[in-house]
């Protein structure tokens, strides 16, 4: 970016501003002027295809902006100059434009009293009257500007004009084209003050049921006010630390020529994303809260699509854009207070919420354990009995164990007494010794009573039988 | 950090509350689901409600002059 060009055109527009007791950007913006620098335009055409010029920026700095860039007005520029007397006379229309060209650079403040007015559709015509020794010049101020100012012209007023002078080339008569007015003084301030709030009031513009509320949690704020001063600082102090996008628009906030820069710097949030819109300032006078009095500035507060909240300092007199607006406070603080609010109480719910439910949980944890206690109590209470007798069984049962057990042994000994007793009697064993046991017909024969000659016998011996046939039968006697 | 409604939370913990005191016969299990339900809600709203640096930025007045050229062009 050539560097040289882009500061020679922002001293340019310091100085243009400066003349015209305008800002900076009212001339051109940065970015316009970065774009100038950038497309380097000679030519009119080249410059009105830059954004943010348009035919109005042409004809008022086109060559001035095109002498800068070496363009075509190069050339243009000395159209003439005053002392300049060798070159050919200039026409009147000529002389006029350059005439009128100087005459813009006349901005100025101008204090008098109406002494004429002539309301047209467009144009508002006035003259203002010296009051001292009765000097007059011809005014004229654009409605939309008069209508902007709020102020309704009574022959007699005394007011403060803003504007430069002009020679109208029709006619060749000068009139000073005021882009601002105020009144001047307490007293026709008050008077308008109290007419305009009494028409407002009429038609319900402060009414309750207009107020909205404020949302809870806000977080993105529009926030209008002068960047210089203790109010911007006691705003930003206060506010508390919950995260809030803070989005400012430094704006002038006293004096008349502060309302189209509030005008402007609502319009610019009307469609941005935010939660509330904040205007604040110091306190002041009803003359330095003048523009707060302004009924554009009201009327463009309540039609703004989010809650705004005024924090404007006063004396006896609200300012009437406090009146018309959501909420009013007087003090940057009691602003950030009502942004804090419910922040904090959020805190503090969440706080009581925490205690209120482990509190609840833990009474609950307690009563269980209580009727668990009582449960068992009443079981131990309910089953100490069947404890009691079941033991008596167990000591009974273990008692008929040993009884059990005691048997047991003295049958085991009784037993084994049999067993030897059947030991010495098994006939196999009297069998070994010799002895011999006698069948027939497979009963064991132990008479001969029963016996016939011609039997056959069947003799056991240990290890094997003997088949042998009765010879004889002869009875033993016992005596033999 | 993950947005939550703040509004929403608060609201639920204290149903959560609610839910306890109206209850006549409270189901130890229930109540502890409650309760876990109810730190997540308290964790989240004190993430949220802990401090958090505000931003803080100045629109420069020609943004603000050309957002005005566009409305009245």
């Amino acid at each position: 970016m050539n560097i040289i060009l882009l500061q020679k055109l922002k001293e340019w527009r310091r100085e243009a501003a400066q003349k015209e007791g305008v800002d900076l950007f009212r001339i051109l913006s940065n970015s316009t002027i970065e774009n100038i620098v950038g497309l380097m335009p000679k030519t009119k055409e080249e410059l009105l295809s830059i954004k943010g010029i348009k035919e109005k920026k042409w004809q008022k700095y086109g060559k001035e902006i095109l002498a800068i860039t070496g363009g075509d007005a190069a050339d243009l520029e000395p159209a003439g100059s005053m002392d300049d007397k060798s070159e050919k006379p200039l026409s009147v229309s000529e002389y006029l434009d350059l005439l009128n060209k100087k005459l813009g650079e006349c901005f100025a403040r101008i204090q008098g009293e109406i002494s004429s007015f002539d309301p047209r559709d467009n144009v508002i015509y006035f003259s203002l009257k010296d009051l001292a020794d009765g000097s007059l010049i011809r005014c004229l101020m654009w409605r939309r500007d008069y209508q902007l100012c709020g102020v309704d012209f009574v022959i007699g007023d005394e007011v403060i004009l803003e504007g430069t002078p002009n020679v109208f080339k029709p006619n060749g008569g000068l009139s000073f084209k005021a882009s601002s007015v105020e009144l001047v003084g307490e007293g026709a301030l008050k008077k308008a003050y109290d007419a305009l709030k009494a028409r407002l009031e009429k038609e319900g513009i402060f009414a309750v049921e207009r107020k909205r509320p404020i949302p809870e949690y806000p977080q993105k704020i529009g926030l209008i006010t002068s960047r210089d001063g203790a109010v911007i600082n006691d705003f930003l102090t206060n506010i508390g630390n919950f995260g809030f996008h803070i989005k400012l628009i430094d704006s002038r906030v006293e004096g008349q020529r502060a309302v189209p820069e509030l005008l402007k710097s609502i319009k610019y949030f009307r469609n941005k994303d935010i939660d509330v819109l904040i205007i604040i300032r110091g306190g002041g006078s009803l003359e330095s809260l003048l523009p707060f009095n302004n009924e554009a500035l009201i009327r463009e507060v309540i039609n703004f699509p989010k809650p705004v909240i005024c924090g404007i300092g006063h004396d006896k007199d609200i300012p009437l854009v406090a009146m018309a607006c959501d909420v009013a406070v007087s003090t940057p603080t009691a602003v950030t207070k009502i942004l804090n609010n419910s922040w904090e109480r959020a805190l503090s719910k969440t706080k009581i919420c925490e205690r209120d439910i482990i509190n609840k949980y833990q009474s609950l944890l307690r009563d269980k354990k209580d009727r668990i206690r009582e449960s068992a109590d009443i079981i131990e209470r309910n089953f100490a009995g069947i404890f009691t007798s079941f033991s008596e069984v167990s000591s009974a049962l273990k008692e008929g164990f040993l009884k059990i057990g005691f048997y047991i042994k003295n049958a085991g000994n009784a037993l084994m007494r049999i067993e030897k007793i059947l030991e010495a009697n098994n006939p196999e064993r009297q069998l070994k010794l010799g002895y011999s046991i006698a069948r027939l017909n497979g009963r064991i024969v132990s008479s001969i009573e029963k016996l016939s000659v011609g039997e056959t016998l069947e003799i056991q011996l240990s290890d094997g039988l003997i088949a042998s046939k009765v010879n004889s039968l002869k009875k033993r006697l016992y005596n033999e | 950090m993950s947005k939550i409604n703040l509004n929403e939370s608060l609201k639920k913990l204290n149903d959560i509350v609610k839910w306890f005191e109206g209850q006549e016969e409270v189901d130890v299990e229930k109540g502890l689901v409650k309760v876990k339900e109810g730190a997540q809600l308290i964790k989240a709203s004190r993430e949220r409600l802990k401090e958090v640096e505000n931003e803080f930025e100045e629109i420069k007045k020609d943004i603000v002059e050309e957002d005005d050229d566009k409305d009245t062009s």
